[in-house]
C-alpha cells in the first residue's frame, strides 16, 4: 500500500487552504468520520450507556465496548478488560501512581524517571514521592540528549519499584528502546509506566510483547476526540488495582455499611464515561484501518526532513530534532521563540513554543523553550514552503 | 519614526498610519531598538515580571518632583516594543496619573492588540499591572 496525500487530506474538514496546522503533537486535527459519529451520537442517538434498555443505549453499550476490543487490537493487549477508559494520558498516569503505585511504595523506595519526560509522567510522581516518602531518581540524558543503558543500569537498585519512561519525547521525537528498558526493569522486579502520548502515533506498540506494565495515551492525539485516555493495565496486575474513585457503575453493590465493587474495568471507571468521545474513537480507529500507517509516518518524516534542511539556510538555527523524528524542535540565535510564535501566527502557520510541558529536558537543552514544528501525514511539501516563507518574513521583520 | 519622547496623539498618529499588521509590528520592534540599554546589574529578581513566557523586567524610579521614571527590558522583541509604549505612556507622570491612565484601551487605540494573542494580551495585562504596583508600593 503506498500512501496518497491528497486522498488522506480529503478526510479532515479543518484543513484549508489558508492555515498550515503544524501543532499536530499537540493534538491531532479530526477526520470526517469521528465528526459525523460524534454528531450522529448528539443528533440523534443520544443515551447512557449500560443502563437502560432503548435502542440507543444498547448501542452505545456495544459500542463502547467494541472501542475496548479496537484498542486491544491498536495496542495488542491479550483482552479488552485491560482497557480502562480515562480522561486522557494525565489521567492514566495519575491513577496508576494513586492506586496500584501508592499501595506498593514505602519510605526509601525509588521511582526512576526519565529527564525525557513530559510533566504529566514526572509531577504524579513527586506527588507520590512526597504522600509515601518514596525517592524520586533522575535517569540522564547523555550528550546526544539520549538514554544510556549503563547509566540506567547503574541507577536501578534494589530499592527501585517504578520506571516512568516516554515512549517518544514531544519536543526531540527521540524514541527509547522500549525493549531494553523493560527487560532490566523486570530484572529488578519494578513496574514501567509508559507514556504512549506521543509514541501511539507514531509507531506500532505491543504491550504484550514488551511486558509493558502499565501505558497511558490520549485519543486526542490519534485524530481522535478530546477528553478521552486509555490506560493498558497488564493482566497480572489487574486483580491487584484498588478503587480509585467511588461512584455508579463502579459497584456490585452498596449499603450505609459498604460495598463491593465490579472487576476490572467498570471497578475504575466510576461514573458516566465520555460516551460521545468514544463512540467517536470508534469511528477514528475503523477510519484508521484504511491507511497503512508506516508509510503515512514516512511521509510525515520526510516533511520533518526536508523543513530541517531549509531551515539551515537562517543564521544560528538550532535543531533539537532526533534522527527519524516528524516533530522538529528548534532554535534560532538572538531571536525569542515567542516572538516566533506571534509573528507566524499572524501568518496563519499553527506551530507550538515554549517549554512543551517538559521544563526538566528544556533546561538539558541549555535554552528557554523551542519553536516546534510537528509534521503529520496531511501535511504536504507546500506546507513546508509556506512555513520555510513565515520563518523568513518573521525574521526579517524582527531584523 | 517612532521615538520615546512622542505624545500620546503621537503615537496614535504613528500606529494608525500603518496599513496592516507587518507595519504595525515594525513599528513596535524599532520601539523596542530605542529603549535605553538596562543595565545587566538590574536584571535582578526585584525587577523581574514573573509568569511571562519571556524575561521581562520593569524598573521605577520616583523622582523628586513627585513623578516616576521607568526604565526596562525583555528578551523577547515584541513584548520590550510594548513596554516601550507602556513607558512612554507612563514616563515622568505622577502617582495619581498613573493609576488613573486606561493603559489597556490606549493599546487597543493603537491597534497593536489587535493581532497579538490571548496569551500575549495577558502578558501586556501583567506589564500594566506590574507598572501600577510598582508605582503604589513605591509612595
Amino acid at each position: 500500500m503506498t500512501f496518497d496525500v491528497i486522498r488522506f487530506r480529503e478526510n479532515f474538514p479543518a484543513l484549508t487552504a489558508s492555515t498550515v496546522y503544524l501543532d499536530t503533537a499537540a493534538t491531532a486535527l479530526k477526520p470526517a468520520a469521528m465528526i459525523s459519529a460524534t454528531d450522529d451520537y448528539y443528533g440523534k442517538n443520544t443515551a447512557n450507556a449500560y443502563r437502560s434498555l432503548h435502542q440507543p443505549a444498547q448501542q452505545a453499550t456495544q459500542k463502547i465496548e467494541q472501542t475496548r476490543q479496537l484498542i486491544a487490537q491498536l495496542i495488542n493487549a491479550s483482552d479488552a478488560d485491560q482497557i480502562i477508559w480515562t480522561k486522557g494520558t494525565t489521567e492514566s498516569i495519575n491513577l496508576v501512581a494513586q492506586t496500584y503505585a501508592k499501595m506498593h511504595l514505602k519510605p526509601g523506595d525509588e521511582i526512576i524517571v526519565s529527564e525525557l519526560e513530559h510533566h504529566s509522567n514526572l509531577v504524579p510522581w513527586l506527588i507520590l514521592a512526597e504522600q509515601t516518602g518514596a525517592k524520586i531518581i533522575k535517569w540522564p540524558l547523555n550528550q546526544a540528549c539520549q538514554l544510556d543503558k549503563q547509566t540506567f543500569q547503574q541507577l536501578l537498585t534494589a530499592k527501585t519499584r517504578v520506571v516512568a519512561m516516554t515512549q517518544m519525547s514531544n519536543v526531540t521525537g527521540y524514541q527509547p528502546h522500549l525493549a531494553e528498558i523493560v527487560r532490566l526493569t523486570h530484572q529488578h522486579e519494578a513496574i514501567i509506566v509508559v507514556d504512549g502520548a506521543q509514541g501511539i502515533v507514531h509507531a506500532p506498540i505491543d504491550v504484550t510483547t514488551l511486558g509493558i506494565d502499565f501505558y497511558a495515551f490520549s485519543a486526542h492525539k490519534l485524530y481522535g476526540p478530546t477528553g478521552l485516555g486509555i490506560l493498558y493495565v497488564k493482566p497480572s496486575h489487574l486483580t491487584q488495582m484498588p478503587v480509585w474513585q467511588g461512584g455508579g457503575k463502579m459497584l456490585k453493590t452498596v449499603s450505609f455499611e459498604g460495598f463491593e465493587p465490579q472487576p476490572l474495568p467498570a471497578k475504575l471507571e466510576a461514573g458516566t464515561p465520555n460516551i460521545a468521545a468514544i463512540l467517536g474513537f470508534h469511528a477514528t480507529l475503523n477510519w484508521l484501518k484504511e491507511w497503512d500507517r508506516s508509510a503515512a509516518e514516512q511521509h510525515a518524516l520526510a516533511l520533518a526532513q526536508l523543513a530541517e534542511d531549509k531551515l539551515i539556510q537562517f543564521r544560528g538555527f538550532q535543531s533539537y530534532r532526533d534522527p527519524d523524528s516528524p516533530i522538529l524542535s528548534f532554535n534560532l540565535d538572538q531571536i525569542h521563540h515567542s516572538d516566533i510564535a506571534i509573528l507566524l501566527a499572524e501568518q496563519h502557520i499553527a506551530i507550538r513554543t515554549g517549554e512543551l510541558c517538559a521544563q526538566p529536558l528544556i533546561k538539558k537543552l541549555a535554552c528557554t523553550g523551542v519553536i516546534r514544528a510537528a509534521f503529520a501525514p496531511y501535511n504536504t511539501q507546500q506546507d513546508v514552503e509556506q512555513f520555510i516563507e513565515a520563518m523568513a518574513y518573521a525574521i526579517d521583520i524582527l531584523s | 519614526m517612532p521615538n520615546l519622547n512622542m505624545t500620546l496623539p503621537e503615537l496614535f498618529d504613528l500606529f494608525a498610519q500603518q496599513q496592516n499588521w507587518q507595519a504595525r509590528y515594525r513599528q513596535l520592534i524599532h520601539l523596542a531598538k530605542l529603549l535605553p540599554a538596562f543595565p545587566q546589574a538590574d536584571k535582578i529578581a526585584r525587577y523581574h515580571i514573573a509568569g511571562c513566557e519571556n524575561n521581562v523586567w520593569l524598573k521605577t524610579e520616583r523622582v523628586a518632583d513627585h513623578t516616576f521614571q521607568f526604565s526596562g527590558d525583555s528578551d523577547s522583541r515584541i513584548v520590550k516594543g510594548l513596554l516601550a509604549i507602556l513607558i512612554t505612556l507612563a514616563q515622568g507622570k505622577t502617582a495619581a496619573e498613573i493609576v488613573n491612565m486606561p493603559f489597556k484601551q490606549q493599546f487597543q487605540q493603537l491597534k497593536i492588540s489587535e493581532g497579538l494573542s490571548e496569551s500575549r494580551l495577558l502578558g501586556l495585562d501583567k506589564l500594566i499591572v506590574y507598572l501600577i504596583d510598582s508605582v503604589n508600593y513605591s509612595l
